[in-house]
């Protein structure tokens, strides 16, 4: 239980770094040397420390929505094991709740955007609850399928025993389903192919595009629940990937955030190498996200 | 019982003295109120105390009628249903006694008052009946009354054609019910629900009762596709009595339904498959199309599609763990759908009380023309927030617990087999909520937040007090139920087991453990957003905040048409299933190299009325009209065809 809290508080501490590795790997993938691995550090110190500038026509759902999204990505950390130990809080159907306080923190970020009027945000708004149709669809499928195959339906137990029950099972399965979950990921994280997180043109941008008015400590909440979640996403599939239990605390946290690394300079990878799909096209690619995890429950029938 | 019957007394005497001439509308409706508050209020304390364990209250007086037997029993599962009927009814009559209030002139308000109190007594008594003709008796009086009702605006051609489409529904849904019932009787040899009730006999006919049952309380309960009636009825109707129909009598549907299949000692599997498939339909289809509406009132009558299948998988999910020997899958799945049915009750009235509180502020259920409604209506805007949270199935409301429910059972049943429709409803439930979200997202957004897109909206009116106050009430109890889940289970589990008689206590208590931890999130998640907006506070203390306008990348002449619209909201979304819901548009595009004039507009119309009903109408129509030559008029002709019978008769005769 002490570990399970230890282990939470590095989390939250750590996760603003993984942005930071992300944009070093599509740096050395341009040539240039990019920020420092810290920056998003910088920034939140530099946002928190400032005042804030509100639109006319917001009222107090556009300051809720960083708040309660916020809130509920720290809620769903309780859930999500982190270097082989089990996490904080777990009980059967605890996958649930885990899925639907980012549908919580969804909801709260799509009226706060709605909030401010622009049909911008608004386009923005749109686009984040569409995906998300088919986000969560894979995610279920994928969850249905190793929960048949570990036995059980919280996220500790189903993330720790993949690796080993599936895996020795049916590898391919195991395969399918990461595969299937990353993809789940990058679209969760708003990040490329789904959506870039660095375009500067309003018109194109869906999850930027939520947050073009938030200011100040909103802003950084904001940016910090990103790479919250993005931490706990990726420690998930770090979990499904690789058995984590190692014998000593030591050697689990290690050979866990290297994981962590290797999967964040993935993303970068991936980022580097292709160009956002065109809006209407993501939909296919969740949808063929959604087909691997049927695939993937279909083999181990 | 003493209670329940002054309950329906108080429910009666209230119809029965807003028939006396003579006395002023206001009198009428101030008496109406008092009478049904004082009914519902005795009538939730009777329902309360059957939940509550015990003897079961029962009642029996003899009657007249042939088969038939004033025979009212309050078991559990009748006491669910009722706890939920009286306090919906009881918002509805206190949110309806302003509401009506602004009904235009001196018309009349009798027929309202007198059909209010019907309605409210009469599905009161189809929870209670224990007798298949009593049963049969209030749900056509309910059906009556609510037709009555619905139409109470029938000077509008819609409203008229809305409530007669209910009419000729509700009459095709009871015709199956008189053949599910004759059936029972025929194989039980009795139409007292507790001599049909676990009879081996009665398997016999088992299939067809649970297929007509399906059908004919499908009808009301609203499953796809005999859906057609709700969309139409509920823009139609009164907001309160929007309210009353789609958080309590669909619910009769799903009531009898449950009541039929209690009967039965042991169930076939496929029935429990045949649930679930009517539930993702149900449940997919009903979103999608909600997401399509711009008129808030018919797209909460979609959502009222979705939810009810919603319930269907539950209590899919409820048989197929039983028939497959998973009895905590079983409980797991029952309890999710019966819980469903409480939740889904009170927050889909609440929403409809937000929907006639902002219809009554504007003028309108066009979501379209609002927009910034919450700084003129901050009441109604925080019930219908409350509402939307809520129907998302979203943490820490009550709709999480009761989706948590049905997502463990269906869980369960995947862990311990292989049947495919389990596999089918978690993914299946997972694209319904996020479907949920988007379009009350949608609703609340568009209406709510923003600028006020039309002078209605931007000189929008709060509503009174006495329309608030029901809403608040409602919204508590949301809160309340997701906030101590526990505290609900007990009552769940006594409704459960009329369905599954013999239930084993560790299944129980492990459940209810499981359980408490969803409250315990929901406690985690209310302190963190406390915490994080203290902090936030914290840290603007002393900053510089200013006020400016929205970004709209430099562009200066922002008017608040050039807001995000309900339509161009769902467009993205709803066009991923145009080949199903095959939307209907009118564009006008600019051409030339001064376009002057440009105009878009789409609506989307149900499928299933529009094409389906009216090209099988019209196919029956050629197929009838062959047989009317046999109608000539001609006296000589009938007499021959009383000839030709009588040949026939005799030939028979001769030849047996």
């Amino acid at each position: 239980m002490r570990t399970s809290w230890v282990n939470l508080l590095a989390a939250a501490v750590a996760a603003p770094m993984l942005p930071g590795l992300i944009a070093k790997t599509k740096a050395a993938v341009a040539g240039r040397q990019g920020p420092p691995v810290l920056q998003l550090y910088y920034d939140l110190i530099k946002l928190l420390r400032k005042g804030a500038v509100y639109s006319r026509t917001t009222t107090v759902f556009f300051s809720a929505g960083p708040v309660v999204s916020m809130a509920a990505i720290l809620a769903a950390a309780l859930f999500v094991p982190l270097a082989g130990t089990a996490s904080v809080l777990s009980f059967d159907g605890d996958i649930i709740l885990f899925a639907y306080l980012f549908g919580l923190a969804r909801f709260f970020t799509v009226t706060a955007a709605l909030d401010t009027g622009s049909s911008f945000e608004g386009m923005g708004a749109a686009r984040e609850a569409t995906f998300a149709l088919f986000a969560e669809l894979a995610l279920f499928v994928n969850l249905v399928g190793l929960a048949k195959a570990t036995g059980t339906f919280s996220l500790s137990g189903l993330s720790g025993r993949a690796a080993e029950s599936l895996g020795l099972a049916s590898p391919g399965a195991l395969v399918l389903t990461c595969l299937s979950f990353f993809v789940v990921a990058l679209a969760e994280n708003c990040r490329v192919p789904v959506d870039d997180p660095n375009t500067h043109l309003e018109l194109t941008m869906v999850h930027e595009v939520m947050v073009l008015d938030h200011s100040g400590p909103d802003l950084a909440f904001i940016l910090y629940g990103a790479a919250l979640k993005l931490t706990l996403t990726l420690s998930i599939l770090a979990h499904l990937l690789f058995p984590m239990d190692l014998g000593s605390p030591v050697k689990e946290s290690a050979f866990f955030l290297s994981v962590l690394a290797a999967l964040s300079i993935a993303v970068g990878l991936v980022e580097s190498s292709m160009a956002r799909l065109r809006l209407l096209r993501v939909p296919r690619l969740l949808m063929a996200a959604c087909v691997l995890a049927v695939f993937a429950v279909a083999l181990q029938w | 019982m003493t209670l329940f019957l002054a309950a329906l007394l108080c429910l009666a005497g209230g119809g029965g003295l807003s028939l006396v001439p003579g006395i002023s509308r206001r009198t009428e409706s101030r008496l109406l109120t008092a009478f049904a508050l004082a009914g519902c209020g005795a009538g939730l304390v009777s329902a309360f105390h059957a939940l509550g364990g015990g003897a079961v209250p029962s009642m029996d007086i003899p009657w007249r009628i042939p088969g038939g037997d004033v025979s009212l029993v309050l078991d559990p599962l009748s006491s669910l249903f009722l706890a939920l009927h009286f306090t919906v009814s009881g918002a509805a009559v206190l949110f309806g006694y302003s509401y009506f209030k602004s009904v235009e002139g001196e018309r009349s308000l009798k027929a309202l008052h007198f059909f209010f109190s019907t309605i409210i007594l009469f599905t009161a008594l189809t929870f209670a009946s224990g007798n298949g003709i009593l049963f049969l008796f209030s749900w056509e009086a309910m059906a009556l009354s609510s037709f009555f009702l619905v139409g109470f605006e029938h000077e509008k051609k819609s409203v008229r054609k809305a409530s007669y489409l209910y009419l000729v529904l509700t009459r095709v849904g009871t015709l199956c019910l008189f053949a599910v019932f004759l059936l029972l009787a025929q194989a039980a040899g009795s139409l007292q629900f507790s001599v049909i009730a676990g009879r081996p006999e009665i398997l016999r006919v088992g299939s067809a009762v649970f297929l007509l049952a399906l059908a004919g309380f499908g009808v009301k309960a609203g499953f796809m596709p005999f859906h057609v009636w709700l969309p139409e009825a509920h823009p139609a109707a009164p907001s309160p009595v929007s309210a009353l129909l789609s958080g309590v009598v669909i619910k009769t549907g799903i009531y009898g339904l449950v009541r039929v299949l209690s009967f039965f000692p042991e169930r076939p599997v496929w029935w429990g498959a045949m649930l679930i498939g009517v539930g993702i339909v149900s449940g997919i289809l009903g979103v999608a199309w909600a997401l399509a509406q711009h008129d808030f009132k018919r797209l909460l009558a979609y959502h009222s599609v979705e939810n009810i299948g919603i319930i269907a998988l539950g209590l899919g999910v409820g048989c197929l763990g039983q028939s497959l020997g998973f009895p905590a899958a079983a409980l797991l799945g029952f309890a999710g759908g019966l819980a469903h049915v409480v939740n889904h009750g009170l927050f889909k009235s609440l929403l409809f009380l937000g929907a006639g509180s902002v219809l009554h502020g504007t003028g309108t259920a066009e979501m379209d023309r609002q927009g910034g409604l919450w700084k003129r209506m901050p009441w109604t805007g925080f019930a219908v927030v409350t509402g939307s949270v809520a129907i998302c199935g979203l943490p820490p409301l009550n709709g999480f617990v009761s989706e948590w429910l049905v997502y463990s059972g269906a869980f369960r049943l995947i862990l311990g087999g292989k049947h495919l429709a389990a596999f089918l409803v978690p993914p299946a439930l997972a694209l319904i909520g996020a479907l949920a979200l988007a379009c009350f997202t949608k609703a609340f957004g568009i209406q709510f937040l923003g600028t006020a897109r039309t002078t209605s909206a931007a000189e929008a009116r709060e509503s009174g007090p006495a329309m608030i106050v029901p809403m608040m009430a409602l919204a508590g109890v949301c809160a309340f139920i997701g906030l101590f889940p526990t505290t609900v289970f007990p009552a769940l589990i006594r409704a459960v087991g009329v369905l599954v008689p013999s239930m084993d206590p560790a299944v129980l208590r492990g459940s209810g453990s499981l359980l408490g931890w969803v409250g315990v999130s929901a406690w985690i998640l209310i302190v963190l957003v406390v915490l994080l907006a203290l902090f936030r506070r914290m840290l603007l203390r002393g900053k510089p905040v200013a006020l400016s306008s929205t970004w709209a990348c430099g562009f200066g002449a922002v008017t608040p048409r050039i807001q995000y619209t309900s339509s161009s909201f769902a467009q993205f979304p709803a066009s991923l299933f145009r080949s199903i819901l095959k939307p209907v548009v009118h564009a006008l595009n600019p051409s030339g190299y001064f376009p002057d004039r440009a105009g878009f507009e789409s609506h989307t119309p149900d499928a299933v009325l529009d094409r389906f009903i009216a090209e099988a109408g019209r196919g029956c129509r050629t197929v009838v009209r062959r047989a009317r030559h046999l109608q000539h008029g001609r006296m000589q002709l009938y007499l021959a065809y009383g000839l030709l019978f009588l040949l026939v008769l005799l030939i028979w005769k001769i030849s047996l």
